[in-house]
Formats: C-alpha cells, sequence, structure tokens
C-alpha cells in the first residue's frame, strides 16, 4: 500500500503531520491547563480534522481512522459530555504517540502498525460517555451536524482533495435548509442582464468555486453600481478589499485588467461568504455606490458541475497539485496586483519549504566562498592590484552578508523543544511518584538548527535527573518544610553569541563534600587530590565518568557534559542544599564559524578555537619540576605539555619556540608547538561520524589551499 | 539474454578487486589529504571533496592483505548519508560481467568478499562495500 503513494505526496505528508504533531503537543499541555479552554479543543479538532483528511486522501486508512476517532473523542469533548480529566489527557497523548510511530514507520518505509489498541480506548470512553447521554438521535446524527458545525465556524480547511468531493455532496443537503433563510434574495439570477457572462466559470474559476463551497461558504453574486465612472478603478479595487476580508471572491466582471481599460459603471463579483450580515456590512462601507444587488445562486443554478471538477481532482492527483499550485499562484498574483493582501494569506505564500539537506549544502557552498574570498584577498595584497582590492572590499561585504543570512536561515527557536517539556514532566512525576510544577521562559531565543538537535538529549535528560534524584518525594517535601510540590525553572537568554540555559531545581541539592568523598570513593580522583579544590570544582567532579551517588544517583552527568560539549558548549554546576541545585548550559547559537589560531605542528596546520586561548608566547627557559615541564604565568607555574606527544604524533623537530596558553576548566595549561601562524575566522565542519569517536578534534575546516585543517577541542584533548 | 552488471576494477596491492558501480558516486584523484592523529590505523586521512570533509580508507588493513600504500585514487561511496573516500592504488576500468560468471569466494577467505570473477584470466575479487565499511564502524567503535 505504502509503495503506491507518490514518494513525494508522502514526503510533504510526513513533514506536515509532523508539524501537527508539535503543534499537538504543545496544545495538549495546554490542555492540561486550561481543562476548559474551548479554543485549545477546537484546534486540536481542526489539526485532527486536517490530519483525517490528509491522511485518506494518500490511503493511510490506520491513521485516518485514528485521527477520525479522536476527532469524536474531541467533539464530545467540545460538547461537555466528555470532562478533561487526567485519562482524558493521557488518552490524548496515546493517540499523539500513535501518530509519531506512525509517521516514523512511514518515514522508515514500514508499513503503520495496528491501531487497535488506541482504537479500542477511544471507543471505551466515548462508549461511557455517550450512554450517559440521553439523546441518541444526536449521535447518529453527530457526523453530518458536525461537519455542519464546522463549516458554519469556519473551522473546515480544504487543504486535501479528497474531502472536496465529500463535502460537496454534504453540502448540497445542508443548503435545502440553508435556502429557507434567504428565500428574499432568491431571485432568478438568468434574469438579470447586467451581469451577463458572470456565470460563465474558467477551469480556475470552478476550482475557486468548488474550494469555496467546500469550505461551507455561501455563493452569492453582488452588482455593485457606482456613481461615477472616472474613479471607478480606485473604487473597483477598494471594493474588492473590502469584500475580500469577509469572503473568497471567485470572480468579478470586469476583471482586474479590464476595469482599467473599461469605461463602466457596473461591477458583478461571485464571492463566497460565512455570513450575509457581514457582506452587508461591507458594502455598507464602499463609497460612491448608488446601488447594489445582492443575489444568492443556489448550487443547482450554477452552470457547472462540481462533482466533475472534483471527480477530475480525484482521478488525477498530480494535476489535482498543479491545480492547487496554480491556484495559489493566481490567488497571489491577483491579490498582489490589486490591493493589500491579506495578512494572513500571503504569508503562506511567502514561506517556501526548503529540504534541510539543500540548506546543508547551500551553508557549504557559502562556506567556500568565504574561503575563496580570503584567497582573492591575500592574492590582491601580494600583488597590490589596487582595483581589484576595491572590487574585493565589496565583494567581501556581500559574501559576509549571505553567510549571516544563511546562518539566520538556520535558526529555530527553543520552542520546539521547550513545547516537549510540559508533557516530558508529567511523565516523570508519575513515573518517580514526585509533585511537580515546572515553568519554562526563553523559548522565543533561536539557535541553528543543528545545536538544537543535539542539545535536546542533555537537556531532557538533565530534567530527568533533577526530577529523580534531586526533587524529593511530596511527605518528605513537606517534613522539610518545602511546598509538597517540586519545582523546576529552565529559561533561556542570550548573552553576546552564546545562549544561556539553566535548569534549576528546589530539592535537596548537591552537596559538594560529599560530591568528592564518592568520587574517591569511586576511584575517580585520587584523595590527594581533593583538598585543593574549590565547591565547584568539587561538583564538577559529579560530571566524571562511572561518578554517582549511593543508589546510582546522579549518574549520567558525565554523558550531558559530553554532549554539550560536542556542540562547544559548557556545563556549570552550582547547589545549595536543601535550597537550590542549578545546571547551566553555555552553548553557541551557531557552530557556524569560529575565530580560531592557526599553528603548525610537524608540517601540518591545526586550528584552535580562540575563546579557550589565554594567551602565545615564545620559549625562553623551560623549567622542569620532576618530569613534567612547567614555566611560570602571572607568578603562577603552568604545566606545558608537548602538542605532539598528546596527539601521539612523532615529531622530531627539536625548536619547537612557541607556547599556546589554553584554559580548560578553569586550569592554564601551556600546549607546545612549531609554529604559530596566526588567527583567522574559520568556517567548522564536522567530521564524519566515522571520526567521532577520536578525541581531541571538534571538527574540521578548510583552508585558503583546500587542504582540510583540524580544529583541536582542549577540553577532550588532554 | 544473460544479466549483466557493471563493476568498476581497481589494483590494490597485488590484487585486482571490484566494487558494484551502483555504489560508487564517483571516483577523483587524491592530491592533498590531512593526516588525522590518534586515528585507526585504516583511517589514512581527512579530505576535502567539493567543500565537504571526507574520510580517507585504507581498506588494505581491513582486507588484511599488504598494499605498497601509493594511494593515487579514492573512490567514493555513500554509507548511511556520509560519502566516505576508499583509497585505491590504481583505477583500472568499468567491465560489464555476466551475473552467472561470478563464482562463490571460497568461505575461509570472509564474508567481506560477494564472489570471485575471471575477466580475461584474471581473478577479480568482488567486495561487498557495505559489509567492510560495517566493519570499519565497529573496528572504530561508532
Amino acid at each position: 500500500m505504502v509503495g503506491s503513494i507518490d514518494k513525494e505526496f508522502l514526503e510533504i505528508f510526513i513533514d506536515e503531520t509532523l508539524e501537527y504533531i508539535n503543534e499537538m503537543e504543545y496544545l495538549i499541555s495546554k490542555l492540561q491547563e486550561q481543562p476548559n479552554n474551548k479554543e485549545i479543543i477546537n484546534k486540536l479538532f481542526r489539526i485532527l480534522h486536517s490530519l483525517k483528511g490528509n491522511a485518506a486522501t494518500i490511503g493511510l486508512d490506520k491513521l485516518a481512522h485514528v485521527s477520525h476517532k479522536a476527532e469524536d473523542l474531541l467533539d464530545l469533548i467540545r460538547r461537555n459530555q466528555i470532562r478533561v480529566t487526567k485519562d482524558t489527557i493521557t488518552l490524548l497523548y496515546k493517540v499523539l504517540d500513535y501518530i509519531s510511530k506512525a509517521v516514523n514507520e512511514l518515514s522508515a518505509g514500514k508499513s503503520i502498525s495496528s491501531p487497535e489498541e488506541v482504537l479500542l480506548e477511544i471507543e471505551q470512553v466515548i462508549k461511557q460517555a455517550t450512554n450517559f447521554s440521553e439523546d441518541k438521535g444526536e449521535n447518529i446524527n453527530r457526523n453530518i451536524d458536525d461537519e455542519k458545525a464546522l463549516q458554519k465556524e469556519g473551522l473546515l480547511e480544504s487543504n486535501d482533495v479528497k474531502k472536496m468531493q465529500q463535502s460537496t455532496q454534504k453540502y448540497q443537503q445542508g443548503s435545502i435548509i440553508n435556502n429557507i433563510d434567504i428565500k428574499e434574495l432568491n431571485e432568478d439570477i438568468t434574469d438579470s442582464a447586467s451581469c451577463l457572462g458572470i456565470l460563465d466559470f474558467t477551469e480556475s474559476e470552478k476550482i475557486k468555486l468548488a474550494e469555496a463551497i467546500n469550505k461551507g461558504l455561501s455563493i452569492y453574486c453582488i452588482i455593485l453600481k457606482f456613481r461615477d465612472p472616472t474613479f471607478i478603478t480606485f473604487r473597483y479595487f477598494q471594493a474588492l478589499q473590502r469584500l475580500g476580508e469577509v469572503g473568497d471572491i471567485i470572480k468579478s466582471i470586469p476583471s482586474g485588467s479590464d476595469v482599467l481599460k473599461m469605461k463602466t459603471d457596473t461591477i458583478s463579483i461571485i464571492i463566497g461568504i460565512k455570513k450575509l450580515n457581514d457582506l452587508k456590512d461591507a458594502i455598507r462601507e464602499i463609497n460612491d455606490l448608488v446601488d447594489h444587488k445582492i443575489m444568492r445562486i443556489s448550487i443547482n443554478d450554477l452552470n457547472i458541475d462540481l462533482n466533475k471538477v472534483s471527480i477530475d481532482i480525484e482521478g488525477d492527483r498530480l494535476s489535482a497539485l498543479e491545480n492547487i499550485i496554480k491556484k495559489i499562484e493566481e490567488y497571489g498574483e491577483e491579490h498582489k496586483s490589486l490591493t493589500e493582501p491579506e495578512p494572513t494569506k500571503l504569508k503562506k505564500l511567502q514561506e517556501v519549504r526548503i529540504n534541510v539537506r539543500s540548506l546543508d549544502t547551500l551553508f557549504n557552498l557559502v562556506g567556500e566562498l568565504v574561503l575563496i574570498k580570503s584567497r582573492l584577498l591575500s592574492l590582491a595584497s601580494q600583488y597590490d592590484i589596487q582595483s581589484l582590492k576595491e572590487a574585493l572590499t565589496t565583494f567581501e561585504r556581500l559574501v559576509n552578508e549571505l553567510q549571516n543570512e544563511i546562518m539566520l536561515m538556520r535558526l529555530v527557536p527553543l520552542h520546539y523543544l521547550f513545547r516537549r517539556i510540559p508533557r516530558f514532566a508529567n511523565e516523570l512525576s508519575e513515573k518517580y511518584g514526585k509533585q511537580l510544577d515546572i515553568y519554562y521562559e526563553g523559548g522565543e531565543i533561536a539557535l541553528d538548527r543543528k545545536v538544537l538537535e543535539e542539545l535536546s538529549e542533555p537537556l531532557f535528560k538533565i530534567i530527568e535527573i533533577l526530577v529523580k534524584d534531586d526533587i524529593e518525594k511530596p511527605d518528605v517535601r513537606v517534613m522539610k518544610g518545602k511546598p509538597s510540590v517540586g519545582t523546576i525553572r529552565i529559561y533561556a537568554y542570550r548573552e553576546g553569541n552564546r545562549v544561556i540555559i539553566t535548569v534549576e531545581s528546589d530539592g535537596k541539592g548537591l552537596d559538594s563534600e560529599e560530591v568528592a568523598k564518592r568520587a574517591v570513593e569511586l576511584g575517580l580522583v585520587p584523595p590527594s587530590s581533593i583538598g585543593k579544590l574549590t565547591d565547584e570544582e568539587k561538583l564538577m567532579l559529579a560530571t566524571l565518568p562511572g561518578f554517582s551517588l549511593r543508589n546510582n544517583e546522579f549518574a549520567g552527568l558525565d554523558k550531558i557534559k559530553h554532549s554539550i560539549e560536542s556542540i562547544g558548549g559548557t556545563i556549570e554546576i552550582y547547589s545549595k542544599t536543601d535550597h537550590e541545585t542549578k545546571i547551566t548550559f553555555k552553548i553557541p547559537v551557531s557552530m557556524a564559524t569560529l575565530r580560531a589560531l592557526l599553528i603548525k605542528l610537524k608540517d601540518q596546520i591545526y586550528a584552535i578555537p580562540v575563546s579557550s586561548i589565554i594567551t602565545t608566547m615564545k620559549l625562553n627557559v623551560l623549567n622542569s619540576a620532576g618530569n613534567i615541564n612547567v614555566i611560570k604565568y602571572q607568578s603562577k607555574f603552568v604545566s606545558v605539555h608537548d602538542l605532539a606527544r598528546i596527539l601521539e604524533i612523532e615529531n622530531k623537530r627539536k625548536n619547537k619556540n612557541y607556547i599556546v596558553l589554553i584554559e580548560k576548566r578553569g586550569k592554564y595549561i601551556g600546549l607546545l608547538v612549531d609554529e604559530i601562524l596566526g588567527q583567522e575566522d574559520i568556517v567548522v565542519k564536522p567530521l564524519s561520524k566515522l571520526l567521532s569517536k577520536i578525541k581531541g578534534f571538534s571538527g574540521a575546516t578548510i583552508l585558503g589551499d583546500g587542504k582540510v585543517c583540524l580544529i583541536l577541542d582542549p577540553i577532550s584533548l588532554l | 539474454m544473460a544479466k549483466e552488471i557493471q563493476i568498476l576494477v581497481f589494483r590494490l596491492g597485488t590484487q585486482l578487486w571490484g566494487v558494484n558501480i551502483l555504489d560508487v558516486n564517483e571516483v577523483v584523484k587524491i592530491k592533498l589529504f590531512t593526516l588525522v592523529p590518534r586515528a585507526p590505523k585504516h583511517i589514512l586521512g581527512v579530505f576535502n571533496l567539493r567543500g565537504q570533509i571526507i574520510p580517507l580508507l585504507d581498506i588494505s588493513v581491513i582486507l588484511n592483505i599488504n598494499s605498497y600504500r601509493s594511494y593515487k585514487e579514492a573512490v567514493i561511496v555513500e554509507y548511511d548519508n556520509e560519502m566516505i573516500g576508499i583509497a585505491v592504488e590504481k583505477v583500472i576500468g568499468v567491465y560489464r560481467i555476466e551475473e552467472s560468471k561470478i563464482r562463490p569466494a571460497p568461505s575461509e577467505i570472509g564474508d567481506h568478499i560477494s564472489g570471485i570473477v575471471d575477466l580475461n584470466n584474471k581473478m577479480i575479487n568482488l567486495l561487498k562495500l557495505e559489509r567492510i565499511i560495517s566493519m570499519v564502524i565497529e573496528d572504530t567503535g561508532f
């Protein structure tokens, strides 16, 4: 079954569904806070409705079925027949889980697993609820009512094709009832000479028409007669703008381009609207009007066969897609040329889906441009060509702008991670029997999507550790005189080129002495080294591989530290016993460019990030204290290591003349190198996965001569 | 008609090796590459392929054969969405062979050879690239 779906179609579906999942996750967590908020329920309902339609369109019946049932569930919630309780929320999460699982299976090319379990659970809840309800007739007709209710609220979206066909039929049933309400207006439109030709629709207009009907809009013909044909063009645009606010304009005679040529005082417009009163209000606001006529057009009076339109679409999905695209283009052009467009609709047109891979390629190419730029600059200064230098100044500025722009394109707000927090916290509090309030702020801060991806795991892991090992059980908290509900606060803010994310909890805390004692006990550090450490350094011992307090508490901090460091970030721990535990991540906004010092070692160039360098110096005398070399820097003794030996490179060269002094977790370390070449802005590129286990490098860059240069990572180096 | 496949034949050490052309992205000349300190023996280094950084593998280590270690060309393959370069001494060319002519490799050679084919009286060992790369990965501990 999956194989028969157009691959491109499926990709779009998966993309969209992932967005839906994200949104639903957020909405469900909100619903939990505000169980009576109808708006949230409606939004969820709408998402499920779209999902159902989309899934049905491409033949994913299982998904369509689950969405459909979930939609039923939400409908009952909306009608207050089911209350939003913890169980309801759990059930909604289960639905969400199923959908995520199904999407994962789809993207892995597998077939979707059976929805039986989740369907059964929904069924049960629905059955319970409807048993209470006495009005059985209502339930039978529920589906039809439902569509109608949706149509009235304008909630129905017409983004799938199959639905078009279904609801046109439904609409026709419904329209009989509606027609009674507007009897007075139902004149015989075909008699009216002034709108001659208005009912001859082109193919694209037919699609618009079908779409409007499908949205549940009623179709009206409006004839506007203006006082003075001189200003007709202006009035015409004004009228269309005003009418466009209350409904979907399907066509107008004269058309936008014709009105400039024609001298007429009458315009006919076909429009789909939700409420007649809105239309009347809109017409009242049009200036210079002598007379106007509003006529309801019943579907039967339209000279088109709507079913045929939708069958055509169903018959050939590709052409349907093309039609939709064409329609959007036409829509865009029409509105651009006529009036100020509706902001919400235009927004859609301004955004284009870009494959992440092509974004990465673009990013790589711009990186190459930056490199070529520096090569050209050095050539220009070498041969001292003034005119080339001038041209290059402009070139440099443009390339920098381009690079910046692409960097911005890759930024994604933290919301994408933060949204998942409430649900995660819920699961944790249940799993570990803790009561928990969780707050977060700073979701608007944007990070490179790669950084964000890498941040996800350590962030959620740290929350789990805090819930599990820091927050006490409710009774213990009460005994300590704390509120029984624990609090975790997560906040993010930007500081220069870094984003600071702090996770803070008010649990029992980490005692630095206890951590140090335990680290010695586990044999992670020699007992002698403990005495000199500050409290903060002692706490950092908890991030050593293999560390945990008794009962495996606070285990796994080493992995978190490693993940954070792999994206160029640092981690800090602060704790006050029985008061607070605070973990701070400082991470770069983007891993893209870096100011680095280039050094030479055995004929190969390496880059060291300037951010971790304290200073460089020429070596005069090296003092040996035992078998460790030391130098004196600002009245402190600093140990010096041969970088070649650290990297296990054979380097017989004797005259290692330079020392690069780096900082590693507050400690100064000197590195002996052959030569220092200077500073440069480098474009950081990831090393292959094959090399990711090799310690000491955070990535690589490409130098002006095209050669790859490795970037040293002082933290994992030693 | 007999079913044919195309193979890319290259020399590594004293032997000729073949890979299915469908597994190969391209062949490039190795000009410069950068040594990676601390890397296992089968990783020669990294090089720049149009802005991407590609690891260069010495599969003679994995195949446990002697090679002259005078690598001139790299066969670029894609594995798990990443490009990997396999260093070879010389690419001989692309040949059409009949699938039925491929004989199974003796089992004691190991499971990285999918078969042996005779091409103009020369024996060509057909490599299972995927198996070799996954062996590299296991070895690297990734």
